[in-house]
């Protein structure tokens, strides 16, 4: 059976096993789109990302523009000169994604707490959510080992942007 | 979902194409129109939607979201850390016919949520949260801030001076801090209830935790720099120009691909990466294949 492509760039991609570690390394390729999803061709290969089992579609900082495709246990990285053409891409591909992960006031949350602010009725009327919501992220951040006591724990770190990280940890907010 | 999710290539050209210029006029935009703090707190104050509406500031991404063809927004809901707006007659939902029961317009959650980050400094989640694709009288979009943020900005140098000698001096009255701080009593209340409003002081007007706190930190390292600088609307007519060149260059760019003849690939030469990963050991084996043959090396995602 033949399949119908339609090339719309030339590209450079990296392909990432989740659960191995390998990856292959940066490419050159072109990529097309066909009636299930995007291909990319690399040479005589053709590798295939039907867009049914697509998990993300998100946007690596950094340069040149690079955007990230999951899979379940791989991932593929496309990089591009036209940065809008692939910004548009990921935008035109995720509402086909069929979950994706909320974004999380954990962040928001660990800061506030680091800061000196841990009552519940406070933190309920900074981040404008109910008392029950607090008491529950509360929960989940001494359940998950980001906060211990007043300060945070090393693991919380990822919630945070690098300065805020920076300027947490120039204000001892973290242990250790 | 069904296998072939898009009913053909024309129209899915079509959609990249008109995302992509949608993406160029954002990126020119978020490119060239910092807003100084000074305008984004007037913003900021506003408590109700007609204050919020007649700033200029709104003014100005109200007219940047039509140019870039995002359609004609109106502002529903204005909180002290959430801002909420509304689009009727969608073109970006409409680039989704095939798509039902979800929510589509990603592009213009992620214009407001840059436009506020990076435009006016404020962190923040946008998100849509009603969609005419999911069945909604329209598409609706929430702007979370995330209150540090707000509090960076929202608050002038009076402010955090009121706030210092609030925390130094629980009980004083209007005329008393009016003498402190040499200013009207009507000047002095109206920052009052501000500072009542964000929570730093309660209803007679001591501080409140978030307010000491504030006074610990706000004053000091969480207090931003202003700089003061022309707002992006007083160069607006060069800033429409440079959109609508972005456009261009976009219809341009995947014109190309659309004169492209396609191209019919065998199936059986094709790898589906999704169904080879989940074969942890075939995948593993491709992959290392692959390397093995080697045929180019380079830097990460360089040219």
């Amino acid at each position: 059976m033949k399949v119908k492509t339609q090339k719309l760039d030339d590209i450079r991609f990296s392909i990432q096993d989740g659960e191995v570690g390998l990856s292959l390394e940066w490419r050159s390729g072109e990529l097309f789109l066909t009636m299930r999803g995007v291909v990319i061709r690399d040479g005589e290969t053709w590798y295939e990302i039907p867009v049914k089992d697509l998990l993300d579609v998100c946007v690596l900082e950094g340069k040149p523009k690079r955007i990230s495709l999951s899979l379940h246990s791989a991932k593929v990285i496309i990089a591009g000169e036209n940065a809008e053409f692939l910004e548009a891409l990921r935008h035109f591909l995720l509402p086909y994604v069929e979950v994706r992960s909320e974004t999380s006031v954990m962040g928001a949350f660990l800061k506030l707490w680091a800061l000196g602010l841990r009552d519940i009725d406070s933190l309920a009327n900074v981040l404008a959510l109910g008392p029950e919501v607090i008491a529950a992220l509360i929960e989940q951040a001494e359940r998950e080992g980001l906060i211990l006591g007043e300060l945070l724990t090393m693991m919380a770190k990822e919630h945070f942007s690098e300065d805020d990280a920076k300027f947490l940890l120039n204000m001892g907010a973290f242990h250790g | 979902m069904a296998e072939e999710p898009f009913s053909s290539f024309a129209k899915t050209l079509v959609t990249l194409q008109k995302l992509t210029k949608i993406e160029s006029g954002v990126s020119q935009i978020i490119s060239s129109s910092r807003v100084p703090h000074a305008e984004t707190r007037k913003f900021l104050r506003c408590e109700r939607l007609e204050q919020g509406i007649n700033t200029p500031l709104f003014q100005f991404i109200r007219k940047m979201v039509k140019d870039v063809g995002l359609g004609d927004m109106e502002m529903v809901e204005i909180g002290q850390f959430k801002h909420v707006y509304s689009i009727r007659s969608n073109p970006v939902a409409s680039l989704y016919p095939e798509v039902q029961n979800k929510k589509t317009c990603y592009v213009t959650s992620d214009a407001f949520s840059q436009f506020y980050s990076k435009d006016m400094g404020l962190v923040n989640t946008g998100e849509e949260v009603e969609c005419i694709n999911a069945g909604d009288q329209a598409c609706v979009f929430e702007i979370n801030l995330q209150p540090l943020g707000v509090y960076q900005i929202v608050l002038d140098r009076t402010d955090r001076r009121l706030v210092e000698v609030l925390g130094k001096n629980a009980k004083l009255d209007i005329g008393s801090l009016a003498d402190e701080l040499l200013l009207e009593p009507g000047e002095v209340e109206y920052r009052l209830e501000i500072l009542r409003r964000y929570h730093l002081t309660d209803d007679d007007f001591s501080l409140t935790k978030i307010g000491t706190t504030y006074s610990r930190y706000g004053t000091g390292p969480l207090a931003e720099k202003e700089e003061d600088f022309p707002p992006p609307w007083e160069n607006i007519s060069a800033m429409a120009s440079s959109v609508a060149g972005a456009g261009s260059f976009a219809e341009a760019f995947l014109g190309a691909a659309e004169s492209t003849p396609t191209w019919e690939v065998d199936e059986a030469e094709i790898i589906n990466l999704a169904e080879e990963a989940k074969k942890s050991k075939s995948f593993a084996e491709l992959l290392s294949h692959q390397i093995n043959k080697g045929d180019e090396d380079g830097d990460e995602g360089g040219n």
